[in-house]
């Protein structure tokens, strides 16, 4: 029989425990999953026991290196034989014949037993609202911070609650909306519940519209030279939404256009930017904002819907080009969607005027013009597009 | 029912799904502690087929949810059928047959339509069926979490007939492709398996079992090119799906050995975007065939 005290119990909590520091939520019910599976491997081959605890508490990809490393260092029968001694000392074979022998049920009372005031022992509310205050205070500080006066650290938790924001946003824009009282075809459905009050007979037609489709977020990021910072900030928001929320469509500019979407698909933000830089066409070099409007709606306006595309321009409107182009294709842009959102980092700061001559340009034609230049203005956004 | 890993790894062969290890001892746990698995992996894989074959070895029916974006409950798990019932009533009204029988009538499970959900949890036949949902990350976040409620104790609840309970629990299995991620709650309630691409080995067994009449040497060749062209920098990379269509194209074009020209006029069995057949025409593809184009 497993002893709770020494053995495998003991240690499945350590390591559990180690993993949960790492980041890896594992929770009680996969330790008890994992203690359950048991009965039914070989443990003495530790491929077979690798596995079970591998399925039962990773649950990512990127979890896996971080579990291998782990599960090395913590289950090295070489180093450490004596953290499984009835298992795996030859002399004690005769052991684990008796876990067989003794069969699932016994061992697993025996789990649920020693679980069961584990889990009213948990602290789960102290700590997790403590953590929460302290995550959330210090977003407030961070998020009022402008992305070009960030400093190293504080860039990768910015990073992260961008991610975190593209993901809430996401689960906004898919909601669904309500059914309309027009359309064309018949809500059976209901039509049968509102007979009843007729006694069967039926009187109403409801009707139903067909489900609204969802919004089409385009963005066209200028990745000009003057741009460098906030482009990439931009550019890991579009990464984050394009994950969680299907339609969407990324663009980014400087003198021309070029297709980003697929580049931002990547697994890995890294390595979705490094290729863009590689691939896209004059990164960080001049702007030409007219011409590159231009492009866009001669080869995608397949992508343009009065209804429901929104066109989001994320641009400081520094412009070398022809504004004489730039006011003809943003004024025939606007009639194609239905809003156009401009987002500039330039007016984060209170005294910024919109003089230089695309941006005085594009203004008349806009439906919003939001500062964009730290997280909260890219969380103001959020909230723009909840109302939308 | 299987009493081992060997078991259920070399009835998976016999299936014709060559597999190894960690994916039998993964198949094992699920049938033993009654979890659900979640597969993630690319495209073409294997990560459906998985289903099929377990289906296949324990003789058991596959029910099929395909997910989708706007999946709801009315088609994954159960409807009233409207106009039957709208049919019934009336014939009940001109027959003057009495209201409180019929009220009883048109709610009873004649009138349900059946979808997968309700299909997997209903079903009578001795064996439990395997469950697939494929390709989860398309569906909605609500079709999710209702989904969660699902799996956690295999019960529906319709209000006009009552809480249907599974009599055995069916297999389920979920796959992924990861274009979203799916929800940690509903990962924490499955065991979970990443499929990477195969490795050269894998992959020769693999043709050989699937493309029986392919010859040696090339199925040799077809793999090492393979694993060249997964380990370069392409949107979408070929899964085992592209290879055994590559090798039936190659074998019905009558090619014993691959070269250029062979390769070039096949490419778009391998690799399915404009641009990544652009790229490997003017740059990857001598190198991926290495020495065996000359």
């Amino acid at each position: 029989m497993i002893h709770q005290e020494s053995g495998l119990l003991s240690h499945l909590l350590l390591f559990s425990k180690a993993l949960r520091e790492k980041k890896v939520g594992v929770t009680t019910d996969n330790v008890i999953d994992a203690l359950r599976g048991i009965p039914f491997i070989d443990l003495r081959k530790k491929s077979d026991f690798y596995q079970l605890l591998k399925s039962n508490f990773v649950s990512k990809k990127e979890e896996i290196a971080l579990f291998d490393d782990l599960f090395e260092a913590f289950w090295s029968f070489e180093n450490k034989t004596n953290l499984f001694p009835e298992v795996l000392s030859p002399e004690e074979e005769e052991t684990s014949q008796e876990i067989e022998e003794a069969g699932s049920p016994a061992l697993s009372e025996r789990i649920e037993i020693s679980f069961g005031d584990l889990r009213e022992k948990e602290p789960e509310g102290h700590e997790a609202d403590l953590e929460e205050s302290l995550r959330y205070s210090a977003e407030e500080i961070l998020a009022q911070k402008e992305f070009g006066r960030l400093e190293t650290g504080e860039l990768e938790k910015v990073k992260e609650f961008v991610l975190a924001l593209t993901r809430r946003m996401a689960i906004r824009l898919s909601r669904r909306w309500e059914r309309g009282r027009k359309g064309d075809r018949l809500d059976l459905r209901k039509a049968l519940r509102k007979s009843i009050k007729y006694g069967g007979e039926i009187l109403e037609l409801p009707a139903k519209d067909p489900k609204t489709k969802p919004l089409r977020l385009i963005f066209i990021c200028d990745v000009s030279g003057s741009m460098d910072i906030y482009s990439q900030f931009f550019l890991l928001f579009m990464y984050g939404l394009q994950h969680y929320y299907a339609h969407c469509e990324t663009f980014v500019f400087s003198t021309r256009l070029s297709h980003a979407t697929i580049f931002l698909k990547r697994k890995d933000f890294d390595e979705a930017l490094r290729l863009l830089s590689t691939r896209a066409l004059d990164w960080s070099g001049g702007t030409n904002i007219g011409l590159s409007l231009h492009q866009f709606h001669q080869h995608h306006s397949h992508l343009l819907s009065p209804q429901r595309t929104i066109l989001i321009i994320f641009s400081d409107g520094w412009d070398r080009g022809d504004t004489t182009l730039l006011d003809s294709e943003i004024r025939s842009l606007k009639k194609q969607v239905k809003k156009v959102i401009w987002l500039n980092p330039l007016s984060g700061s209170p005294n910024y005027q919109p003089l230089c001559r695309g941006m005085a340009t594009a203004l008349p034609y806009l439906d919003h013009f939001l500062p964009c230049h730290s997280f909260s203005s890219l969380k103001s956004l959020d909230h723009l597009m909840a109302r939308i | 029912m299987f009493n081992s890993i060997e078991e259920v790894q070399s009835a998976m062969e016999g299936a014709q799904y060559i597999t190894d290890r960690p994916m039998a001892t993964l198949l094992y746990l699920s049938l033993k502690l009654g979890k659900p698995i979640l597969v993630e992996g690319e495209a073409g894989v294997g990560k459906t087929e998985i289903a099929k074959v377990l289906a296949e070895i324990l003789e058991t029916k596959l029910i099929r949810l395909q997910c989708y974006e706007g999946l709801d409950v009315n088609t994954s798990l159960y409807e009233w059928n409207y106009p039957k019932q709208i049919l019934w009533m009336k014939q009940a009204e001109i027959c003057e047959s009495p209201q409180q029988a019929l009220v009883k009538e048109i709610f009873s499970p004649e009138f349900l339509i059946q979808r997968p959900l309700l299909e997997a949890i209903q079903s009578d036949s001795p064996k439990p069926p395997v469950l697939l949902i494929d390709e989860i990350d398309r569906s909605d976040e609500e079709f999710e979490a209702f989904l969660l409620e699902v799996l956690s104790d295999f019960q529906i609840t319709i209000p006009e007939i009552g809480t249907l309970r599974a009599t055995k629990r069916p297999l389920v299995i979920i796959t992924s492709n990861r274009t979203r991620e799916i929800h940690d709650a509903l990962k924490r309630r499955c065991l979970y398996h990443w499929i990477d691409y195969p490795s050269f080995e894998k992959e020769y067994r693999i043709l050989l079992t699937k493309v029986p009449a392919i010859n040696h040497a090339l199925a040799q060749q077809i793999c090492s090119f393979m694993q060249q062209v997964r380990g370069r920098d392409f949107f979408k990379k070929p899964g085992i799906a592209e290879t055994l269509d590559w090798a039936n194209a190659l074998i019905h074009l009558h090619r014993e050995h691959l070269d250029r020209p062979s390769v070039e006029e096949t490419l778009g069995c391998i690799l399915k975007h404009f641009e990544d057949i652009k790229k490997m025409r003017e740059a990857d593809l001598e190198s991926c065939l290495g020495p065996l184009g000359s």
